[in-house]
């Protein structure tokens, strides 16, 4: 019993991180455009599904790693240009739109894939001792994988003049644009990144999760809680925030059910939101 | 009260259905119409928080939800008859709407949009958490008991026509609430602190209450609307409280139009007959419903009620 | 005679930066003031301050021998203060009638939701004097968010005077109008001032010597100088705070 807590509780982090990759993508559209992008989830979604059919024609996985990041950044520019652009941004509409889109996206998964949930091998097998439990290699890969998903992203935000550009965009958009930054490319630019980051968290996560049409439903909110928690804007925050619930979850669905488990983090998300709405982790903001 | 004759007309082509249906031939339309008129009352809440004050709720099935169990519980649980059961619905909607909204009104914008949904999502998760006594996902069913039963007159739901009215009425009478409290002073007063909240603390509105008269008010439509899907259905089940359910039901009310009084049930109107009429043929709907939704918003922000509103001006002009 | 509006070593910071320094001042009634000081002064603030947009971090406001501190919005504003904003903002979707009837239904509180707008025949005859005083009769039934700038400020100043006010804060009333504006908006507010007490923030020096009484000056937050325009006009100090040079500018 104790052993399965410990492994809960080591998944729970694998899990996080993979999940904090995606909920950064959220939170780079929720902070720059005030954007509730509800078919977010869904690209993780179509990241997994990307790596099955990676994994059947081409035989291997890791061109995914590629392919599936690509394709998703490629999206979310044309989403971006012939959706949201067209509604001029508006933040109730673009609920409505992305809603619209995560339907769509759905059902075409659901046409082309098919409705069976699948599951695929795993590219690493093997599993080693730790703490007295057989723990999958892949998982570390997924860990690892992500934290340097993450920490690339970054340094791109920190280093890159298209990182900057973003930083400044978020940070006041009408100054930004006087200063002379393309404000409407760094919105597109936002979307693609937000969307690839999905993406590829769905690669990621691909292996140790079913892959099936509905998986976006179920990721959305647990990225929602990730960028409130961990505080709007702020980045590292919802890092800190998606592993730190992800393990928490974990462990309490040692104790009790994962049911309780999400009520918990809810419950949680509620009283950050109207208690402390800048998020749990204020201090962390670069 | 003066009705205008596009009101007058609608109605009367309501009350007319079932004998068109019939003549018409297949009774199933009748049952889908009687859908329309329950699911309207559903997004016509939505529409009261949003386009009468400006908030956008992403959690009405929460007190559809309530509804639902109200009546289902009433009848299962408690024994009650029909009308008693009836009124627990909205009732415990209502109760729920007040004890959230506290809550939940004291933000604005994106949190409030969010908190609705945690909430929802909350008691999605504990109803699921007592499945015995909820039915989680499964849900309950239970037996319906008759509207009026004496002196060996008996009047019950389980006659397609005689639900069609009483659930006719039902809406018809939420419908003409709003429509009287939106002429009222508290009405406009929303509308003041949805243009403008801070002009309208200025003139000494005070925004909070309001706001939540209003929440408790939009729980209460969705009560009703919830009491009607368990009593048409005779079940209740904890994935109608999911966020799915007041997503669609957002959808509606805005390609119905946003602020209108009728926008809700046209909107409502033709997805639910998109949903019938298309699937029946094809199964990908859900591409119909997200593309309508995605192109009504780029193209029609104001909905089809405001589209017919600028060119009825536009001829009037 | 006493003050009616009696403020007392009033200060609020933002971040570092005081907007408001140990404010002190006291309004005289039977007379129209005006409070200038050049941009970042802390007039807004004040005005902010008064009407309780914000609360203080010290200090104390009394209104008429009561204080009204810490009050909410909409209290001050049934104690019958009110406000014009320096960003003209009504309530666009409703036409100038519903803007100025709902300004007087909700400072009766009036919330009653099954009767009719159009039942309330006092306020209805209230609006409509209005609308005549204003010269607003043509656009009375025009949606607020169509009407020019300047409409929309004589709008605001209908909603600030159909109250009954017992103080009104004009801020910045001619921003941005025409001179004919300009002239016929001096005009109501003068003619207010023999009902009410007015003070007012502007920038337009002309406008301020012609309606003004008694003239504040704040600079960086706390009182520069007070006294009738004459006197401010030779205060060697207010020059000096906003031009540093020997003469006081006619305009802005």
């Amino acid at each position: 019993m104790n052993q399965t807590i410990v492994a809960l509780a080591i998944n729970g982090i694998v899990f996080g991180l993979i999940v904090a990759l995606i909920a950064l993508g959220l939170s780079i559209i929720f902070g720059l455009l005030d954007i509730i992008n509800l078919s977010h989830g869904d690209f993780f979604m179509v990241g997994t599904v990307l790596t099955y059919t990676t994994l059947t024609t081409l035989g291997l996985f890791w061109p995914a790693l590629i392919i599936a990041p690509l394709i998703g950044f490629a999206l979310g520019v044309i989403v971006q240009y012939s959706i949201i652009q067209r509604i001029k941004n508006n933040a109730a509409l673009s609920i409505v739109a992305t809603f619209g889109l995560s339907m769509i996206i759905q059902e075409v998964v659901r046409m082309t894939f098919g409705a069976a949930p699948k599951r695929i091998m795993s590219p690493i097998q093997g599993t080693f001792g730790l703490f007295g439990i057989e723990y999958e290699w892949y998982r570390i890969f997924a860990a690892v994988a992500s934290i340097i998903a993450i920490v690339t992203f970054f340094i791109f935000l920190k280093k890159t003049k298209l990182g900057t550009w973003m930083r400044a965009v978020r940070h006041d958009r009408d100054t930004a644009t006087a200063m002379g930054i393309p404000t409407q490319q760094v919105y597109l630019f936002t979307f693609g990144i937000g969307f690839a980051m999905a993406a590829l968290g769905g690669v990621i996560a691909a292996p140790i999760t079913t892959v099936d049409f509905r998986t976006g439903v179920d990721i959305l909110p647990f990225c929602f809680m990730a960028v409130i928690i961990g505080g709007l804007g702020n980045l590292p925050g919802t890092v800190a925030a998606a592993v730190l619930l992800a393990f928490l979850e974990g462990v309490i669905s040692g104790f009790a059910t994962p049911t309780i488990a999400r009520i918990f983090s809810l419950v949680l998300m509620s009283g950050v939101l109207l208690v402390r709405p800048q998020g749990l982790f204020k201090g962390l903001t670069k | 009260m003066r009705i205008s004759l596009g009101y007058a007309s609608l109605f009367v082509a309501l009350v007319l259905a079932p004998w068109l249906i019939t003549w018409l031939g297949d009774p199933f339309w009748l049952s889908i119409l009687t859908e329309i008129v329950i699911w309207s009352c559903f997004a016509a809440s939505i529409n009261f928080l949003f386009g009468y004050v400006g908030l956008l709720s992403f959690g009405q099935a929460l007190y559809f939800g309530f509804g639902m169990y109200g009546v289902a519980l009433g009848i299962t649980e408690l024994h009650l008859s029909f009308w008693p059961a009836f009124f627990l619905g909205p009732l415990s909607a209502t109760v729920i709407a007040f004890l959230t909204g506290i809550l939940a009104v004291r933000l604005t914008w994106h949190y409030f949009a969010i908190i609705t949904v945690v909430f929802s999502l909350i008691m999605y998760f504990l109803a699921l958490t007592f499945k015995s006594l909820t039915g989680g996902d499964d849900g309950i069913n239970f037996v319906l008991p008759d509207m009026v039963s004496a002196a060996g007159y008996k009047l019950s739901l389980t006659d397609a026509t005689t639900q069609y009215f009483f659930m006719l009425i039902v809406v018809v009478l939420c419908f003409w609430l709003i429509r009287i409290v939106m002429a009222s002073a508290f009405g406009r007063s929303l509308i003041a602190i949805r243009d403008n909240d801070v002009r309208a603390s200025l003139i000494g509105i005070n925004v909070y209450r309001l706001r939540l008269a209003a929440f408790v008010i939009a729980g209460f439509l969705a009560g009703v609307s919830g009491a009607l899907f368990a009593l048409f259905g005779r079940y209740a089940s904890a994935s109608y409280m999911f966020y799915h359910v007041s997503g669609e039901g957002v959808v509606w009310a805005i390609v119905g139009g946003i602020g209108t009084l009728l926008g809700p049930a046209i909107g409502t109107g033709i997805f639910i007959l998109i949903r019938e009429v298309v699937s029946s043929h094809w199964q990908h709907y859900a591409l119909i419903v997200g593309g309508f939704a995605i192109c009504i918003v780029i193209f029609a922000p104001e909905g089809i009620v405001g589209l017919w509103k600028k060119y009825v001006q536009k001829r009037g002009a | 005679m006493i003050p009616f509006l009696k403020i007392d070593n009033l200060s609020k910071s933002f971040g570092g930066v005081k907007a408001v320094n140990d404010l002190s001042l006291a309004l005289m009634p039977g007379r129209i003031n005006a409070i200038i000081g050049p941009n970042g002064a802390g007039k807004t603030t004040l005005f902010n301050l008064i009407a309780g947009f914000i609360r203080p971090d010290s200090g104390t406001i009394f209104f008429e021998s009561s204080e009204i501190t810490n009050l909410p919005i909409h209290e001050i504003s049934r104690l019958g203060i009110k406000r014009t904003l320096q960003v003209k903002s009504v309530f666009n979707s409703m036409t100038v009638f519903e803007n100025l009837w709902i300004t007087l239904s909700a400072h009766r509180g009036h919330l009653n939701p099954f009767k009719k707008v159009a039942n309330y025949r006092l306020e209805q005859e209230e609006v409509e004097s209005v609308i005549e005083q204003l010269e607003l009769e043509r656009f009375r039934d025009r949606e607020a968010g169509t009407l020019s700038y300047g409409d929309v400020a004589l709008l605001e100043i209908g909603m600030a005077i159909i109250t009954r006010p017992r103080m009104i804060l004009f801020d910045e009333p001619v921003c941005g109008m025409s001179p004919q504006e300009t002239e016929k908006v001096v005009t109501k507010i003068a003619s207010l001032a023999k009902q009410t007490h007015v003070v007012i923030i502007e920038h337009d020096m002309d406008v301020v010597f012609k309606l003004a009484e008694e003239i504040t000056v704040l600079a960086f937050g706390a009182k520069l100088a007070s006294g009738t325009p004459r006197e401010i006009a030779e205060n060697q100090s207010v020059k000096e705070v906003y031009f540093g040079v020997d003469e006081v500018p006619a305009h802005e």
